[in-house]
């Protein structure tokens, strides 16, 4: 590209600032901007003003919105206009997004069972959400993809959580503790509210309120010296075989977030976020890097339609994301770019 | 909490979880053991931009389209629009980019919940125009949009189509595919409907018809 032959230093200017908003200026490109800046003290000057025009006219546009198709007058009528094959643009895109939006809130299902036989079991696909209301007053929130089994007696309350994410809102009741199992450990609550993530290899238990203990399945649920105390505002992880790890302050907004359809990561693999788009959305999410990666994650994302969240993750956390129809897998590249 | 979880992220959040995660809320950080948190130097000074600026955003966003909803889905939109549009930032506040990216797109979300062309009020044209905060510039940058506006209802017609589609995000080979011509022309469209823009502008409402094609 070379410089603009132009001899108006406002036009000049022009140009510069649609090279630099609607191209990826080269390195030559670049350099010859520097060189016509260095020319004269007023093209800076000049420049900036282009760049407020430039600014101002993409709101005016828009404000006024595209021009009515049945007013556009093609230059060239023996040439077909295309059709719009390319990939879509961020615009049209946002625009099925608000559907996908719909259906997604259309599939949270807000379901109040009241269980009347011991060993209920709750089950929800990938992408359904469902809060059971328990015989004792508890609720249990279900994220995507979970399973859990319930069988209450007069003097315990016994959930096994048996697959995903459920947050348990408990209702007091001193004479039978609410205990979750999960995998190796049991979460016993007197009257609280946590969450309880069970992934691939670890089970992760944060408290939104009052306190949790954390006792070994083997304890039988009696409590003794090792019992650890999870208090509010804190989290921890356990792998299977394992002690626990230590208790992290968290985040209370963090807790439960997927209900508000919010994903929030602290520190995490990349493994961790894919099995959370997992029980989101329907297809197939896997991490495809050819050698363990040590990239950690932290931020927070809104969950929209799947292909716009994965896309947004992509863009975000500069991770390549190759999609073969339900199929997606991610890679955690270290080159940043989109 | 913010600051508590600030303390945690020790300062690399892109964000941090925040009251307003309540609703929504986009960011993220990548740390990598390997290679560092990798990225240039535009890509950090977005980064801190957003930080710094979130809040900001958020309650002007508020101001202008009146729900959380459409505000969560905005300010993610704005990140990620910036994000992909970093390189054009070069030297100029990334904060007042954020400000410009994120009014651009609460006008589409009207213009689109509305069908209508929107009106824009002085807290979307303070968020366009960031550098307008006195009564004065306030008054020249309403000025100069309305002088732009009317320019732009002049506009030939393959003019405005092509200004409409560069606004949309299409490439110039599209535009000139749209169009049926070549690049070069096409650019030459998108030239002079800018031209004829810019001239409108500093002529206070009064179009340079020799700049139009």
């Amino acid at each position: 590209m070379n410089e603009p032959d132009r001899t108006d230093p406002s036009d000049q200017a022009l140009e510069w600032v649609l090279r630099h908003e609607l191209q990826r200026p080269t390195a030559s490109d670049e350099a010859a901007f520097q060189a016509w800046l260095a020319a004269d003290q007023t093209h800076l000057h000049l420049y900036d003003d282009a760049v407020r025009t430039y600014t101002i006219a993409n709101a005016a546009r828009r404000a006024l919105g595209p021009v009515a198709p049945s007013n556009v007058v093609t230059p060239f009528p023996t040439i077909a206009p295309p059709s719009v094959s390319a990939p879509p643009s961020a615009l049209r895109s946002r625009r099925w997004l608000l559907g996908g939006a719909g259906a997604l809130a259309a599939s949270v299902a807000l379901v109040a069972l009241v269980p009347v036989l011991r060993g209920d079991v709750y089950r929800t696909d990938v992408g359904e959400r469902r809060m059971v209301t328990l015989a004792d007053g508890s609720t249990v929130h279900l994220n995507g993809a979970t399973e859990i089994r319930v069988r209450f007696s007069d003097n315990a309350r016994r959930i096994d959580l048996r697959d995903g994410q459920a947050m348990f809102e408990v209702a007091h009741d001193p004479a039978r503790p609410f205990d979750v199992w999960a995998r190796d450990r049991i979460v016993r609550a007197v009257g609280t509210s946590f969450d309880i993530d069970m992934q691939a290899q670890t089970v992760s238990v944060a408290v939104d309120d009052g306190v949790v203990a954390i006792l070994p399945a083997e304890s039988g649920g009696n409590v003794d010296t090792a019992t650890l105390r999870l208090e509010k505002g804190f989290a921890l992880s356990y792998a299977g075989g394992q002690a626990p790890g230590a208790a992290r302050a968290i985040s209370l907004d963090q807790i439960g977030a997927w209900r508000r359809d919010m994903l929030i990561f602290d520190d995490v693999p990349l493994e961790t976020i894919v099995a959370a788009l997992a029980r989101r959305y329907p297809g197939r999410f896997a991490v495809a890097n050819r050698r363990p990666s040590s990239r950690r994650f932290s931020g927070s994302i809104v969950l929209r339609e799947r292909n716009q969240t994965v896309r947004d993750l992509g863009r975000m956390l500069s991770i390549q994301v190759q999609q073969r129809g339900d199929q997606f897998d991610f890679a955690s590249v270290t080159k940043s770019g989109t | 909490m913010a600051r508590q979880f600030l303390r945690l992220a020790q300062g690399l959040f892109l964000r941090a979880p925040s009251d307003r995660d309540r609703s929504g809320g986009v960011g993220a950080r990548v740390q990598d053991a390997d290679q560092g948190t990798g990225g240039d130097d535009i890509e950090a000074r977005l980064r801190r931009a957003f930080t710094d600026i979130e809040s900001h955003l958020r309650r002007r966003l508020r101001r202008v389209l009146g729900n959380a909803a459409d505000v969560d889905e905005v300010t993610q939109d704005t990140y990620l629009q910036a994000w992909e549009r970093r390189h054009t930032i070069r030297d100029q506040d990334p904060r007042g980019f954020l400000l410009r990216t994120g009014g651009n797109l609460a006008i589409d979300r009207k213009r689109r919940d509305t069908h209508r062309p929107v009106a824009i009020g002085d807290e979307l044209l303070e968020m366009i125009v960031p550098d307008a905060i006195t009564p004065e510039r306030l008054l020249i940058a309403r000025r100069d949009l309305e002088a732009v506006q009317a320019a732009i209802e002049k506009l030939p017609a393959a003019q405005r189509r092509a200004l409409d589609m560069s606004d949309e995000g299409k490439t110039l080979a599209e535009i000139a595919a749209a169009l049926g011509c070549g690049s070069t022309h096409a650019w030459r469209q998108l030239h002079a409907a800018y031209a004829a823009l810019h001239a409108a502008r500093l002529a206070g409402g009064a179009p340079n018809k020799k700049r139009k094609e």
